[in-house]
């Protein structure tokens, strides 16, 4: 049989080969494995791989599929875990020095349901260290390349995830979004990423930045294969005090709805406006084929988004350095000098200066709410820039120059702020061949019309299948 | 701005946390402490009049 190819697989094919036994388990992860021992010395997506306990998941898969015993689409299928997901047993660094010993003794809520549909975890992946940045750079287990352009950064902080699917080390990773941490790194990186509504995915047993603001959800190299993946790991959980009681579904059902007719919209206060040329280009371009597919469009206005950078900085600074007060105390010299001085800012900033942020938050909440009364769904870039070199300080935006550290989340931070699902969509290239995102956003609870219309726009397309050349 | 943020004043905060640092590493913080919270003062530019905090709300749709 010839090699099995895990960069141009997605998760629903493999599944159906899985099922009628055309492929093995044991082939898969083993293809996954040779990418990782291939690529991740230059890539540095993984902290840590576990091989054998892989192989032998892999032949217990294979001999229960055998058997007659087929779990479901993930059964067989390998994944990897942003390093903050807790694996019992497992080392769970959550990318920084100061836990690099840690091994949990339980399973996240995620990691327990992921093994239950029968996926296969190759290994932890890397992360900007603490989930603390968009960019993916992290002193200790090393800066996460960019798997289109090396010395380019792959967007963070779910850096190594969106690295191991975009280059077949693994077919699906979990990563979690507390200011864009999904969608940054799906629209730099060239996949899917898809942040969930806030509650609807379990954070338990998952490193914690901010309370209000965290999320966790897939990345993948396609729409339906998020949804697969959403559909394993969606419910409630009565040990995450933000997950909300809501009727499981089939997302993957969710995708067979027609779009014809879907209103969208179009924010265009000047916030929106201050976008890279190619990225204003790719976006323009999908929102035509959009229309093409019966989508209607019309202006909506966000004004309150212009300020989502000081919301969701004074929010997450101060809950960051909430939970990571008796950490910084045991452990100081363990953090990164970057990380200490953020949780100590935090800790100096004035309760008064939260609680205002809370409420800026409220009135950015409402604008969403009464946008989304007026369209479905509301389509906008992912990023207002592609991906940029490793160890940029300042990048040019708009004929100036604004700080790279927070430029990636420009956009993304919003949805974090509302809650409200979103989901990032490969829509372009620039000639440079870095990748450009389309990000769509929906009502609270309607991550199935979300995944919709980015499946169709995928049925439309072909930028999901290019491949890198590594 | 930055004279009007002491590091006396840092130190005893950092205390409060029980972090005791050495006054050079809070003399070295205390411009990002300023630059951050000046970013903050733009969110002074919102009505926030009679606006309740957001920050229970999306846990309440449980």
């Amino acid at each position: 049989m010839a090699r099995v190819d895990t960069v141009a697989l997605t998760v629903a094919e493999a599944a159906r080969l899985v099922r009628s036994r055309k492929l093995s388990p044991v082939e898969l992860v083993e293809a996954s494995l040779r990418r990782v021992e291939a690529l991740d010395r230059r890539l540095r997506a993984f902290i840590t791989v576990l091989g054998d306990q892989a192989m032998a998941e892999a032949r217990k898969a294979e001999a229960e599929i055998g058997a007659g015993n087929y779990k479901g689409p993930l059964h067989g299928i390998p994944i990897s875990l942003k390093d903050l997901f807790y694996t019992r047993g497992v080392l769970t660094t959550a990318g920084t020095g100061a836990f690099d010993d840690f091994v949990p003794n339980y399973d996240a809520t995620v990691t327990a349901k992921l093994k239950e549909a029968g996926a296969i975890v190759i290994g932890k992946n890397n992360l900007h260290e603490l989930a603390v940045g968009g960019t993916g750079e992290n002193p200790f287990f090393g800066n996460g390349q960019n798997p289109w352009k090396e010395g380019y950064v792959p967007g963070g902080s779910s850096s190594g995830s969106a690295i191991a699917v975009a280059t077949g080390m693994g077919l699906a990773s979990m990563g979690s979004d507390t200011g864009g941490s999904i969608r940054i790194p799906a629209s730099f990186s060239g996949v899917v990423g898809h942040k969930p509504t806030y509650g609807l995915v379990s954070r338990y047993g998952v490193f914690a930045l901010s309370w209000t603001l965290d999320h966790v959800g897939p990345l993948t190299k396609t729409v339906e294969d998020a949804a697969i993946v959403l559909t394993a790991v969606a419910g409630y959980d009565a040990r995450d005090s933000g997950s909300a009681q809501v009727r499981r579904r089939n997302y993957v059902r969710s995708l067979r709805g027609d779009v014809k007719g879907l209103r969208l919209g179009i924010p265009l206060d000047p916030f929106f406006e201050v976008l890279d040329k190619e990225v204003r280009q790719a976006v323009s371009q999908a929102v035509r084929v959009m229309r093409g597919m019966g989508c209607t469009t019309r202006r909506v206005s966000l004004p309150t988004a212009a300020y989502s950078q000081e919301i969701g900085l004074a929010i997450s600074w101060a809950e960051t350095a909430s939970i990571y007060e008796s950490e910084l105390r045991a452990r100081f010299h363990r953090f990164s000098r970057a990380v200490q001085d953020q949780i100590l800012v935090g800790l100096s900033m004035p309760s008064s200066v939260y609680v205002k942020a809370q409420m800026a938050r409220a009135v950015a909440q409402r604008e969403f709410h009464r946008a989304l009364e007026q369209v479905d769904l509301i389509v906008m870039p992912t990023t207002a820039v592609p991906a940029f070199p490793i160890g940029s300080k300042q990048v040019q935006l708009g004929g100036e120059s604004v700080e790279a550290r927070f430029l990636p989340a420009r956009l993304t931070r919003p949805s974090n702020q509302t809650g409200y699902p979103a989901l990032s969509v490969p829509c372009g290239f620039t000639r440079e061949g870095l990748p450009v995102g389309l990000q769509i956003i929906g009502r609270p609870f309607e991550d199935g019309l979300v995944l919709r219309l980015g499946h169709a726009y995928q049925q439309a397309t072909e930028w999901h299948k290019r491949n890198q050349q590594l | 701005m930055a004279e009007s943020l002491s590091v006396e004043a840092l130190q005893y905060l950092f205390r409060q946390a029980g972090l005791d640092l050495p006054p050079e590493r809070v003399q070295e913080l205390a411009p990002s402490v300023v630059e951050f919270l000046d970013r903050l003062k733009r969110l002074d530019e919102l009505d926030l009049k009679d606006v309740a905090p957001a920050f229970i709300s999306p846990l309440m749709w449980k």
